[in-house]
């Protein structure tokens, strides 16, 4: 049985609005972004977490807050049984190097001033520090920089002068520069074509296998959550509405959101073609979220009790969860 | 879509070198062959060179003395003896104007140096520390400075301190440092949002380390490019400093007191204020096609065309 | 019968960049009849957004169109008049949508003024010396954004665009783009940078909109999902040429293209988990320095000497389904099996 490499439990992060002067004034009041609201879960070793939802439900979020690149208002991220939201600075530099991100914007984690070799042997540097001898990093830049099916000459030049699917190469290399554990891959594929996206999924693939990296993987695309991840969750509105396997959750869904959203994936072959629920309206603002149920307000199924009673996740068994009233019922 | 790159062979260093660190050498040989691509960044460089020549080797250079005086011969028009002619002392002007390099030199450079270095300091450390109490304390002196109109608080200081050419350089250098200051808190804010920046402090990187390897890097170009139009501006300021007589000391040749001592005799020997306001003209326009040639130049998305 | 409202023959176009000559589109010919759906699908820089651009002849001054022509009703696009393209093409006949709706509204200036704006001019060719006033004007922009199913139009007229989300404001584009003057909408990455539910909101509008209208689309994409659901026809383009056109289930059902086959076997929507995906060995060539022959030759497992000597030539298949590839006829009816 896997071992949970991350536990996060009641995590909340909220962002304020209007703390100034002027908006006291002028008497808009303090505005709360409830961007991840009271989430639990838990991400084993060695697996894929998909983290699924649309702009704006707070994955991303919730993915900069295990690095604390964000603060949480409050509850924990066990790390290996150690809380990052207590580390010190010089913990959370060492937690930080067994971690590791991979951005959305392919050619914006790159800084542009610097070669590709400076970019990856960066944290190569870090860690060995002033002792590290020139040789020896440009030949392990050159590894990484194969391991990705990059050609090492590439170590001199400029992010500008790669195709997108190659700077996401990059963004790779340098992720897995340090060996981490963890690494969260942020829509890594978007922006990208259908061929080159398959070839960064494959190779993502193989480095997982290769060094027992744990992913967790947002994404708004579906498709692609079903085809990587082990398991998975589905976010609304800062709150987890549904989670558990992969699989459990695709063939068995149960909450109305996770429904409308996977019959609402275009799919190419007509036989897997489901009747496209289409919800009504768009994602309610995270400052004044609805009462009770947050999805009540585009549910198909929406009754009295949504309205008034915030809805708990349910254990369905087998490590499948959600949160919805249908199923107390 | 090939671009202007740094190969190997070029720069002859070792890969390893080359993956860790490029001299700084190499960079502006770089930046300044980007530069003399752009139209008018030639013509820009060409007349900068020209001065600073003038500025270095104004001795060898000029075919007398600046402050020889040939009473016999004032007021004399352009000739061979003397090619841009004499003034009413009958010192002859083109050894002025060269020996006048050196001063407009000196004060350009050392004014935008020492402001941009103190301005983009406290720029970047307020601006990485947004909202802390030390970007507001930052924020209010630059506001401070700023809220005098910037003649009469470099005429002031001038007037503390006395004229003289350090003076007039640390009189310059105040006025103009919360201008950097500011582009520069504008950049660090933007860029410091950006992903490598993030993905510097994912990995752990220490702030120090952030500010001087991805922030600071990446907001030089904007102040550079203020930086050559400064030089223009400075030598402005410099020329009416002295005019105003709280620059340079007379004797000393500088544009600005050629113009002084010229405008009396305008309609007699215009030719005593014709050079030093060409020349004040002049190195205006060089610092701005050079400027632009340096803002193409150190945009990588420019570079790539 | 159906009958072709939009027929492109021979259409080829280059960009000249100094001294580079990138063809752009390499003797593209389709046919789009009334009331059709046509998907465009490719991989970015094989000229399917350029192709919508030609038909409305909004090129970049570095394009050059070499030969062919787009007969649209009949009337050959390419010859007419700018001002004929600006009176009765563009924005009444033709319309199109983009992919970044707030790019196409201008921020300081309220949804009603902008939509009236465009009706206005629209009125102004449609009805020469109609008395229109303001108010009509508005009241209209209001109808349109009710058909759009924007939730209380009479208030969200006055709004400003920074007011409305990313997928209201595509509303309000094909709100502003859609009118029963419209025979064709072109519609490029329309959906792409908007969320899967949102997604099928807007997809749904646009064909039920068209559907009333009897208008015909070109709907350009990358994403093969959303052409599968909306497209009656599909074409593959890469590099500048059609690679294969047909039926939309015959095209993705059985592709007659090796490329085709490809793309449809990297999508992680058909693998099972574990399984790898197929990657397509090399990258799309840049157009100014394609390979010889077939242009997918260096990238095709099944590519034979012939593809490195000749350009092969879009030919029909079957009935309606074209193919340009060379070893077609050799294979038969076998399946490109990449894996």
């Amino acid at each position: 049985m896997a071992v949970d490499l991350i536990r996060i439990r009641n995590l909340k992060t909220y962002f304020f609005q209007g703390k100034g002067i002027l908006s006291k004034l002028f008497g808009q009041g303090l505005k709360i972004v409830h961007a991840v609201d009271d989430v639990s879960l838990t991400i084993k070793k060695g697996r894929t977490f998909g983290l699924v939802g649309e702009s704006g439900c707070g994955k991303s979020t919730l993915g900069n807050t295990i690095f604390r690149l964000v603060e949480p208002l409050e509850g924990e991220i066990l790390f290996n049984g150690r809380d990052v939201v207590k580390m010190n600075p010089e913990e959370l530099r060492a937690f930080r190097q067994n971690a590791q991100l991979i951005f959305q914007d392919q050619f914006g984690c790159l800084n542009p001033r610097m070669t590709v070799g400076q970019i990856i042997a960066e944290p190569l540097l870090m860690r060995q520090g002033a002792q590290a001898r020139p040789e020896d990093i440009a030949r392990e830049v050159a590894e990484l920089l194969s391991s990705v099916n990059l050609d090492p000459d590439a170590a001199v030049k400029f992010p500008n002068e790669f195709s997108g699917g190659q700077a996401r190469r990059i963004g790779v290399a340098r992720a897995i520069a340090l060996e981490p554990e963890f690494i969260m891959a942020d829509e890594p594929t978007s922006g990208l074509d259908i061929s080159t996206a398959a070839t960064i999924l494959n190779l993502m693939q193989d480095l997982q296998d290769k060094m027992d990296i744990t992913y967790l993987w947002v994404s708004h695309n579906l498709n692609q959550v079903k085809y990587m991840s082990d398991d998975m969750a589905v976010m609304y509105l800062g709150k987890v509405v549904e989670m558990g396997q992969t699989k459990e959750v695709f063939e068995q869904m149960a909450h109305p959101y996770t429904k409308a959203l996977i019959s609402a994936v275009p799919q190419v072959d007509t036989e897997q073609q489901k009747k496209t629920i289409f919800l009504k309206g768009e994602i309610p603002s995270p400052i004044n979220p609805p009462s009770g149920c947050y999805f009540r307000t585009r549910c198909p199924q929406a009754f009295k009790r949504c309205e008034e009673e915030e809805p708990s996740l349910l254990d369905l068994g087998g490590e499948h969860y959600c949160a919805c009233h249908l199923l107390s019922n | 879509m090939k671009t202007d790159t740094i190969n190997q062979a070029e720069v002859g260093m070792s890969p390893a070198q080359l993956v860790l660190k490029r001299k700084w050498t190499d960079t502006l040989r770089v930046t300044l062959r980007a530069v003399v691509k752009v139209k008018g960044g030639l013509w820009g460089g060409i007349f900068i060179s020209i001065m600073l020549i003038c500025a270095i080797g104004a001795q060898w250079i000029s075919p007398s003395d600046p402050n020889a005086q040939d009473i016999m011969h004032r007021f004399a028009g352009p000739s061979l003896d003397h090619f841009f002619g004499t003034d009413y002392l009958g010192r002859d002007i083109f050894s002025r104007i060269i020996y006048g390099c050196r001063i407009a030199v000196m004060v350009a450079f050392g004014a935008v140096t020492l402001s941009s270095i103190v301005g983009v300091f406290l720029g970047v450390v307020s601006g990485y520390n947004e909202g802390k109490k030390i970007d507001y304390f930052i924020i209010w002196l630059f506001d401070i400075v700023r809220s005098f109109p910037q003649i009469i608080l470099a005429l002031a200081i001038v007037a503390v301190l006395g004229p003289s050419l350090f003076n007039v350089v640390i009189a310059l250098a105040f006025t103009a440092f919360p201008f950097y200051g500011r582009v520069a808190r504008a950049q660090t804010l933007s860029v410091k949002e950006a992903d490598y920046v993030k993905a510097a402090e994912a990995m752990g990187l220490k702030p120090l380390k952030i500010i001087s390897r991805h922030i600071t890097p990446n907001i030089m170009a904007p102040v550079i490019v203020c930086l050559g139009m400064d030089m223009a501006t400075m030598i402005v300021w410099e020329s009416g400093l002295s005019f105003l007589g709280l620059g340079v000391r007379p004797p000393t040749a500088s544009w600005g007191i050629m113009l002084r001592n010229g405008y009396k005799y305008i309609q007699t020997s215009p030719w005593m204020i014709l050079w030093p306001a060409l020349a004040i003209a002049l190195a205006m326009i060089a610092f701005s096609l050079f400027s632009e040639g340096l803002r193409v130049a150190l945009d990588p998305k420019e570079r790539e065309r | 019968m159906s009958e072709p409202l939009l027929e492109v023959s021979n259409l080829t176009l280059d960009y000249n960049l100094g001294n580079r000559k990138m063809r752009a589109l390499d003797r593209i010919s389709f046919t789009l009849d009334k009331g059709q759906v046509l998907g465009v699908a490719g991989e970015s820089g094989c000229g399917k957004s350029t192709l919508g651009l030609a038909i409305l002849r909004l090129l970049p001054r570095v394009a050059e169109i070499r030969r062919g022509e787009v007969l649209f009703n009949g009337a050959n696009l390419l010859k007419l008049s700018e001002e004929q393209m600006e009176q009765e093409i563009r924005g009444q006949k033709i319309t199109m949508i983009f992919q970044v709706p707030q790019n196409a509204l201008n921020p300081v200036f309220k949804i009603e003024t902008q939509m009236t704006d465009i009706l206005r001019v629209q009125d102004k060719y449609q009805n020469p010396g109609s008395r229109k006033r303001r108010k009509d004007f508005r009241q209209q922009a209001i109808e349109r954004l009710e058909l759009t199913g924007i939730a209380d139009p009479q208030a969200r007229v006055s709004n400003y665009p920074f007011e409305f989300s990313g997928g209201m404001k595509q509303r309000v584009m094909i709100g502003m783009a859609l009118s029963s003057g419209t025979s064709l909408l072109l519609a490029d990455e329309a959906t792409t940078a908007l969320d899967v539910t949102i997604e099928a909101q807007i997809n749904r509008l646009i064909t039920r909109l068209a559907a009333e209208y009897g208008t015909s689309i070109l709907y350009v994409t990358h994403n093969l999902g959303v052409l599968s659901e909306m497209a009656d026809r599909i074409m593959i383009m890469y590099a500048g040429r059609i690679f294969e056109m047909g039926e939309t289930q015959n095209v993705f059902g059985s592709p007659r293209h090796p490329y085709s086959a490809a793309l449809l076997e990297s999508l992680p929507s058909r693998q099972s988990k574990g399984k790898r995906l197929l990657s397509i060995p090399g990258f799309v060539p840049p157009l100014d320095r394609l390979p010889s022959g077939c242009s997918f030759h260096p990238r095709c497992a099944f590519a034979e000497e012939m593809c490195r000597q000749k350009v092969p030539p879009l030919t029909e298949v079957a009935d309606g389904h074209w193919s340009a590839c060379l070893l077609d006829q050799k294979r038969g009816r076998q399946k490109w099996q990449w894996t």
